[in-house]
């Protein structure tokens, strides 16, 4: 069953007085449980579709469709909400609040929902996510006192604490280095059999690529390739 | 979490958040210290004007645009202006009479005089004509330095200290006690001449440097010399000396020495004796009348009662009975005295807005600068789930911890510099403070009033500094965070 579909979706940009079709009509359909890379040369559209998909930058034409219903004409606190709800984010330079320590910046997302719940429960899942993703014992470090890898790491595990249906990750592994990035893509794939919770990441690296079950390969803002490996 | 974020931003962020505060600071304790000093000023002068001059209480004619006990306003350009007396007096004294709180009630008249001082010249002062029996017992303040004080009933004159300094030490004339003083007025009822003895030379014991240091005298005196006290009771017989020169010859009287030879019938006339000529200066003892002819009545309240309540009974009471008198505080007596230091409150606060203004624009193109520096983790906040909600309210929490913080610090550090200066004291004995200050020792305590102040000036900050970053961080969209870096 589909939980994200893109239907003929489009994004022009203004660059100047010159209009760049980002996208050019892109129909997508992605299955619960799925492990998507996006891959790509630079330009190709690839962080457009993961903007649209994440509900963060909306399509000139063509629509996004989460869990069935169409995000058209949602306003800004609702897309607000969805986002918080049904998506966790990755993003290349991992973004982590600078002042929050490791726990807290896990912590974060759950404090922004209509009902911020910390409670026992909460705890222990915060507890779990920042053991599985190995930094047990960096809780009270800032993102500065931690390596690239940490930081990232630190990002899927706030990525999953709200426990998205989805998440979307930007070309997470460009800024580290080959073994740490093949040891966050292990992390996510794990995290994808343990939780079944969808991966939709983006990628210029061909190697990286093969990691993924569903291949989406973009070229001039148009899917060339969309392979699903049994 | 957010106290969190906004906290350690503002630490991460030191020299930035410490300028900023300082400049809060700053702005409080100027606030807070300055308005104490100048409340504590106007508290003295308020005690210095109530117990030496207008009285907690003042009543006094509607007639003109206002009077004080130093003089009236009016629109009447074609002569100076002139204070009215108070109509229906005895119906006022009945309504005064049924007031709670009242300690003693005197009344007043003023009036500018020449004090001749032969060939000394002439001086101009100002003079308080009272009822001494009540005067004194209200108007407590009186310090005799020589002499006594007016008895009941009594003619005669207290002269001020500093004016008879000046006489001394400028006209090299001492005054002593006893000496008559002559006192001249040309105004509505015509050229007065009044001659008084000195019974006393006062001063009070703290005091503004007035333009015009006024003596007193009593109340008959002040209404001849106002020609108001017209009216005798006695057959008044002149002396033939007196009316000799009557029958001069008109043209001798034009002559180079005009007085030099007139023919009196006794003994001649000349500019030495023309004065000793013209008899007894003393006015004869006016008709009792049950029309006093005062300026003003002044009422002192018992210790701790608030006269505002009473002022306002007193003017709704003569509105309804169509009286023409008017009800006022000492600050509306001690006008324009009163509007020089509600000037320099004004002024004063006025600058310091102006530097909360300065403040405000600092605080908030420091955080516009934070806001441009942080477009990335806003971003990514926006990008996570936050709503433009918790973006303001992020804001509104390191501006507000700025100003609850650091105008903490300026609260305390004004109510220390008070503190000081109440243990200290400011000696205001001096020419540029005793005007202001009321002379003596001033010493400023912590009121209510800047107090408030101080708080809505760190609310005027709290409250606007934030708005305008606030405004452009809502604008950043969550693409900020896939932007970033």
């Amino acid at each position: 069953m589909s939980i994200i579909q893109l239907t003929q979706a489009k994004k022009n940009y203004m660059l100047g007085k010159t209009v760049v079709e980002a996208v050019k009509g892109v129909d997508i359909s992605i299955e619960a449980g799925d492990f998507i890379s996006i891959a790509g040369p630079s330009g190709s559209g690839k962080s457009t579709i993961l903007n649209m998909i994440g509900l963060i930058d909306t399509p000139t034409s063509g629509d996004v469709i989460i869990d069935g219903k169409s995000t058209a004409l949602l306003k800004d606190r609702v897309l607000t909400d969805l986002r918080h709800d049904f998506i966790g984010f990755i993003f290349q330079s991992f973004n982590l609040i600078p002042v929050l320590t490791v726990r807290e910046n896990v912590e974060f997302p759950l404090l922004l929902g209509k009902k911020p719940r910390i409670n026992k429960e909460t705890r222990e899942w915060i507890d779990y996510l920042i053991q599985e993703v190995g930094l047990a014992d960096h809780l009270a470090h800032k993102p500065n006192e931690l390596s690239g890898g940490q930081r990232q790491r630190v990002a899927i595990a706030r990525a999953l604490v709200t426990k998205p249906q989805v998440v979307l990750a930007d070309e997470p592994t460009a800024n580290l280095d080959s073994v740490t990035g093949e040891q966050i893509l292990e992390l996510m794939k794990k995290v994808n059999r343990d939780l079944n919770t969808t991966f939709i990441f983006s990628t210029h690296d061909d190697k990286i690529v093969q990691i993924a079950d569903h291949i989406i390969r973009l070229k001039d803002g148009l899917v060339t390739e969309n392979t699903r490996r049994s | 979490m957010i106290w969190a974020i906004a906290i350690r931003n503002l630490w991460q962020h030191k020299t930035k958040t410490l300028i900023i505060g300082m400049l809060v600071s700053l702005g409080i304790m100027l606030t807070f210290a300055g308005n104490a000093f100048i409340d504590s000023m106007i508290r003295n002068i308020s005690g210095i004007f109530t117990e030496y001059y207008t009285g907690d209480i003042l009543i006094t004619s509607s007639e003109t645009l206002g009077a004080g006990v130093f003089g009236a306003q009016s629109d009447d350009i074609y002569g100076p202006p002139v204070i009215p007396t108070i109509k229906e007096y005895d119906k006022v004294m009945g309504l005064v009479s049924e007031l709670p709180g009242v300690k003693s009630v005197t009344h007043q008249l003023s009036g500018y005089a020449l004090i001749n001082l032969e060939a000394k010249g002439i001086d101009f002062s100002l003079f308080f004509g009272v009822d001494a029996e009540s005067y004194f017992k209200t108007m407590t303040g009186v310090e005799l330095v020589e002499g006594r004080l007016l008895e009941p009933g009594e003619e005669g004159m207290l002269l001020e200290y500093d004016k008879w300094k000046e006489f001394k030490e400028q006209k090299n004339l001492v005054v002593k006690i006893g000496d008559t003083l002559q006192l001249n007025n040309f105004g509505t009822g015509g050229f007065k001449i009044r001659e008084v003895p000195v019974v006393g030379i006062f001063k009070f014991p703290r005091g503004n440097d007035r333009m015009f240091p006024m003596s007193m005298i009593d109340a008959q005196s002040m209404r001849y010399l106002l020609g108001r006290a017209g009216g005798t009771s006695e057959k008044v017989v002149v002396a033939k000396e007196a009316t000799a020169l009557l029958d001069a010859d008109l043209d001798s009287l034009f002559g180079d020495d005009s007085l030099g030879s007139i023919n009196t019938g006794s003994k001649s006339v000349n500019s030495a004796n023309v004065f000793d000529i013209l008899g007894d200066k003393k006015i004869p003892p006016v008709m009792e009348t049950k029309d006093l002819s005062w300026h003003f009545i002044l009422i002192r309240m018992e210790e701790g009662k608030d006269p505002a309540p009473l002022i306002e009974r007193l003017n709704r009471e003569f509105d309804e009975a169509d009286m023409l008198v008017r009800a006022q505080s000492w600050w509306e007596s001690a006008m324009p005295d009163s509007l020089t230091y509600s000037g320099i409150q004004m002024l004063f606060n006025i600058a310091i807005f102006i530097l909360a203004f300065v403040a405000i624009i600092i605080i908030m193109n420091t955080l516009v600068v934070s806001v441009m520096e942080r477009t990335s983790e806003i971003g990514t906040m926006r990008a996570l789930g936050a709503q433009k909600s918790f973006v303001t309210k992020m804001f509104i929490a390191e501006t507000g911890f700025i100003t609850l913080l650091f105008g903490t610090i300026g609260l305390a550090l004004g109510g220390l510099i008070i503190l000081i200066l109440n243990q200290v004291g400011i000696n205001t004995d001096n020419d540029a403070l005793r005007y202001l200050g009321g002379g003596g020792i001033l010493r400023p305590t912590i009121g209510t009033w800047p107090l408030i102040l101080s708080f809505i000036l760190m609310g005027i900050i709290g409250l606007f500094s934030w708005i305008y970053p606030v405004l452009i961080a809502l604008k950043v969209s969550p693409l900020k965070a896939i932007a970033s870096e």
